[in-house]
């Protein structure tokens, strides 16, 4: 799996976080790893580009729910303490839509498994970067 | 009755790593489709199949290599996939189903992985075998995961 970064302009800095290749229980913390040191390097709004993986397994969502952990300023869990807990997406639930993460173009494998998991109910999903970028308010 | 080989692969790893799941899926996809299920339950039988050796190669060997076999068959009206390993017994149709009312911070993620498994699979069952040929003698686990070719009989 490769990982490139982009910075784009809207309301707010958003950075564009695009993902090529399977993402599975063998690199998932690679994502986990990245999601960090853009945050420490003042990333707070977050694109997930999911059109250029064809799968994710449930690794790939503790990497995604991770990735919505760091954004909001959580405190930072052990990577292994992600197959233990899910952490604070029940206040996302409560919350509507996680505001600092969003998804990009995911393909109909990865759409089920976010289906399947009810991660759709606090990911908003885009088919467009320039539609998606618009609705990130800070 | 004497297995067809056209009907039934086997794929061994020894020392299964988590690297393997590209493997994995690979074997799965080449076989599942020769032996005529739809693409969808192909994909299905593919996740179903990685969260299994997912959840065997992180909790049952905790990241250690470990035996992993995985035998994909033919049948008259479906195909099986025999996840077998040597970690600790463990049954995964032991493991409640996620409550969907429960907040999911207090959902396992192997538990997603299970829940996964039974979502996409039309039959699940499972077996503690003796293995005489393991020096330790543990039970061998085997996952049977089966895909009918006409949706759940």
């Amino acid at each position: 799996m490769e990982m490139e970064v982009e910075q784009r302009q809207g309301s707010v800095t958003v950075t564009v976080l695009k993902l090529k290749g399977n993402v599975d229980g063998s690199n998932y913390q690679q994502v986990i790893q990245k999601g960090d040191e853009l945050y420490q390097t003042g990333t707070r709004n977050l694109l997930l580009d999911l059109a250029a993986v064809p799968f994710l397994s449930s690794a790939g969502l503790v990497a995604l729910h991770r990735l919505s952990l760091t954004l909001r300023g959580s405190s930072q869990p052990e990577p292994e303490s992600g197959w233990q807990a899910l952490g604070d997406i029940s206040k996302d639930l409560d919350q509507g839509y996680q505001a600092n993460l969003k998804l990009l173009n995911p393909q109909p494998r990865v759409m089920k498994t976010l289906e399947m998991s009810g991660f759709t109910n606090f990911l908003e999903i885009f088919q467009d970067a320039d539609t998606a970028i618009a609705t990130f308010m800070g | 009755m004497k297995a067809d080989p056209g009907k039934k692969a086997t794929l061994l790893k020894p020392e299964a790593v988590i690297e393997d799941l590209a493997i994995v899926r690979d074997f799965i996809q080449q076989h599942a489709k020769v032996f005529g299920l739809s693409q969808e339950k192909v994909d299905d039988l593919i996740l179903a199949v990685d969260e299994a050796v997912t959840n065997i190669l992180v909790h049952g060997y905790q990241g250690r290599p470990g035996y992993l076999e995985i035998v994909i068959e033919r049948n008259e009206n479906h195909v099986s996939a025999r996840v077998r390993d040597r970690a600790s017994p463990f049954d995964p149709r032991q493991v409640p189903d996620p409550d969907l009312t429960i907040p999911l911070e207090q959902r396992k993620l192997g538990g997603m992985g299970i829940f996964f498994i039974r979502h996409l699979i039309d039959l699940v069952d499972y077996q503690a075998l003796v293995d005489g040929g393991d020096e330790e003698h543990h039970p061998v686990n085997e996952l049977t995961l089966i895909q009918y070719f006409q949706g759940e009989v």
